[in-house]
This record gives C-alpha cells, structure tokens and sequence, in this order.
C-alpha cells in the first residue's frame, strides 16, 4: 500500500523519525535540521534532494515555532531584515554551488565531509559547554571586537549595542551559504553570533532568529524546488512526527534541566558526524556491514537521547505527583 | 465599563484569529495552486512553499486542539501507569 509514493513501512518510519527530531528540536531549542539532511544522505537520497528536502523540513517547523513565539514579541525586525537580506543571497550561492558539486559528480562526497567536520565541531563545543556549565565562552571580547568594526551605515540594537550593516550582511550570507549548501536552518550558528557577536538578550535573539529561519527556509524551499530536488512526501511525512514530537519536547522542558541532558546530545552530534564517515567510507571500498551500522548509528542516537528525554521527564512527572 | 470593553476587545481578537487561521489554511494553498498551473517551474517552486505552509499551519492548530483535549488524560495515564 502506498500513500504520496511511500510505502506504509517507510511512511511510519519517517514519522517516528519525525518524532524523535521533534523532541530534540523542542527540548534543545535546535538540532532538527542537521540531522534529516545527514540522515536522508545515509539512507541514499542525492545531496541536491537530500539537502532541498532538509530545507523544507526546516521550513515548516520554523512556521511552527514561530507561531508558538509570535504572542512574546521578542523580535527585533531591524536586525532580522538585514540578515534575511544576507541570508538569501547566500542560499542562492549556496543552492549553485550544491547543483556545480552535482555536475561534477562530487556533491555526495563533499557534502558529507562539510557534515562530519560541522557534526564534530558543534558537538565538541556542546560538549565543552556541558562541562564548563558555558562559562569557556568569551562573550565580552568577542561582542567588543564586533562592535568596534564602524563601517557606515550603523545600526542600534537591543541590547545597547551598534553594529555595521556591512557585518551583519557578511555575516548573514555567510550562514545562508552552509544553509544553502548543508540544508540547515543555521540557528546553531545564528544564536551565538547575536548572542556573543551582537550582544543581544536571548531571548530576543531566539525569536529573531526564528524568523530569518523561517523567510531563508521558505526562500530555499523555494530555490529547490525549482530544480525539482524536494522529496515532498518525506518532508510532509516528517512534519507529522516532528510537530508533535516538538510539543512533547517543549513540555518536558519545564520538567528535566536541560544541563543534565546536553552531554548525550554531544554525543549523539558526534555519532552523526561517524556515522557520516562511515558511509562515505562504506561507498568508496563497498563494505556493506559499514553502511548499516552507519544507518543504525546515526537513527539510534537521536532515539536514545530523545528516549532518555521522555525518560526523565516521567520519572520527573511521578515525583512532582508524589507518586 | 472600560474591563467590559477589554473582554469584548479579547473575544474579538480571538474569534478574528480563530476564523483568520483556517481561512488562510484554505486560501493559501488553494491561491498556490492556482498560481502554480499559470507559471510552470516558478509555480511547483510556490506550490511547495504553500503545501510546507499549509501542512504547518494546520499541524499547529491540530496538534493545539489534541494536547488541549488529551494532555490531562496522558498525564494522568503517565503518572499511574
């Protein structure tokens, strides 16, 4: 039986995957993109689809969470224009330089390797940052060292801060490439440049950067789409399992400190980045034991971790009933 | 007086969403398709930025109204179970 040309198996496959990212992504505040495109590569889709189809999916969970943030107002248009401007023009770039790998045969072994270096950087610095509580990081010098480059035209920020458009648009198209290329959102790296660059408050920059992930999301599907590299029954399939799985994942927020939790999700970035490896490894010497265990590894991590979430957060709920 | 005034004002506000949401689940989708068979390869393009839409639109209302009618039933069945 098939139903928008999947079969039953693969349809709930995709939801329970859908599942699983959608409680990282509501729990951890980010981590739902990077793991379809790694995972929709592994399972053997091109890296033109694999990376369109990862944009989409960004797409429609950033309209999802931004619905959920509209009502706080914690959004700063000035800024996010500026970026959105920076972002599109880097997903275009991005878009062709994906589409030039593909011409040239490369895009699959390129792409992943971009992936495991990624994988393996932000789940180092997660890690360094559960240990260190986040105290390794040098907001101070990092916000001064921004804000001291005074190319006109400058904008005022929350925050107090005055920062360059040019750098605020050297910056944008600069997450909106890896966007364009990698088929993430880019808010792992959106955050921390308006946080630590920008030195704007979280929550602003949270609600900010939804919305430049929501028009570069909606921009990229589209630039995609036009090249017919959007698997939309995966993407719609995903979205099933990931817009409840977010709900469940908001909610054991209030319930399990997230600190507890960050260390598995370092790891699970890791396995990601290995299991990656592993396949392009498994493709160029067609060791085939390789490739399912890179399957098995990059879909069990983010099943255990999620798994140890939902965990937590019941033995939490039994415990505030006194039970 | 004035907090009769601000209650209605609050009714209104949330019937105009109420009717806002699903009206642009039905609109949104269905002008897409329109625009799509007009345009060729544009129009794929924004037909599958409104069916993303779409579907988001209507998985958050969904999703909304389940959690608001079952999240105490699972609760209670989470805890007891």
């Amino acid at each position: 039986m098939e139903i928008l040309d999947l079969g039953i198996v693969s349809i709930g496959l995709f939801v329970g995957f859908g599942l699983v990212i959608g409680i990282l992504f509501g729990f951890f505040g980010m981590g739902g993109s990077f793991l379809v495109t790694p995972a929709l590569l592994v399972i053997g889709y091109p890296a033109p689809v694999a990376v369109g189809s990862g944009l989409a999916f960004v797409f429609g969970t950033s309209v999802i969470g931004a619905l959920r943030h509209r009502d706080h107002g914690q959004i700063s248009y000035t800024l996010a224009a500026v970026m959105i401007l920076g972002m599109s023009v880097g997903i275009e770039v991005g878009t062709r330089v994906v589409f030039l790998l593909a011409d040239l045969g490369s895009a699959d072994s390129v792409i992943s390797v971009v992936y495991v270096g990624l994988l393996g950087a932000v789940g180092l610095f997660v890690l360094r940052d559960a240990r260190t509580d986040g105290s390794a990081v040098r907001t101070g010098h990092i916000a001064t060292g921004v804000q001291a480059i005074e190319l006109p035209p400058m904008v005022s920020l929350p925050g107090g801060a005055t920062v360059s458009v040019w750098v605020m648009l050297i910056l944008g198209s600069s997450i909106g490439i890896l966007s364009g290329c990698l088929g993430v959102g880019g808010g792992f790296l959106l955050l921390p440049v308006m946080i630590y660059g920008f030195g704007i408050p979280t929550a602003i920059a949270a609600g900010t950067s939804i919305l430049q992930i929501m028009v570069s999301g909606a921009f990229g599907t589209f630039v995609y789409a036009q090249f017919n590299a959007i698997d939309v029954s995966v993407v719609a399939v995903l979205l099933v399992g990931s817009a409840f799985g977010a709900r469940i994942g908001t909610g054991a927020t209030r319930l399990v400190n997230e600190a507890d939790i960050r260390g598995y999700f370092a790891v699970m970035l890791l396995s990601g980045g290995v299991a990656i490896g592993s396949k392009q490894i498994s493709v160029v010497y067609g060791i085939e034991t390789l490739e399912t265990a890179s399957t098995a590894l990059i879909f069990g991590a983010a099943v255990l971790v999620s798994g140890a979430i939902v965990r937590t957060s019941i033995t939490a709920l039994r415990k505030s009933d006194g039970r | 007086m004035s907090n009769r005034n601000d209650g209605f004002r609050a009714v209104r506000g949330r019937v105009s969403t109420s009717r806002a949401v699903p009206a642009s689940i039905f609109v949104v989708p269905l002008s897409v398709l329109l625009v799509a068979s007009v345009f060729g390869e544009f129009g794929r393009a924004a037909a599958t930025v409104g069916f993303v839409l779409a579907e988001a639109l209507v998985l958050y209302v969904g999703y909304g109204v389940l959690i608001h009618v079952a999240g105490p039933v699972a609760r209670e069945i989470l805890v007891s179970a």
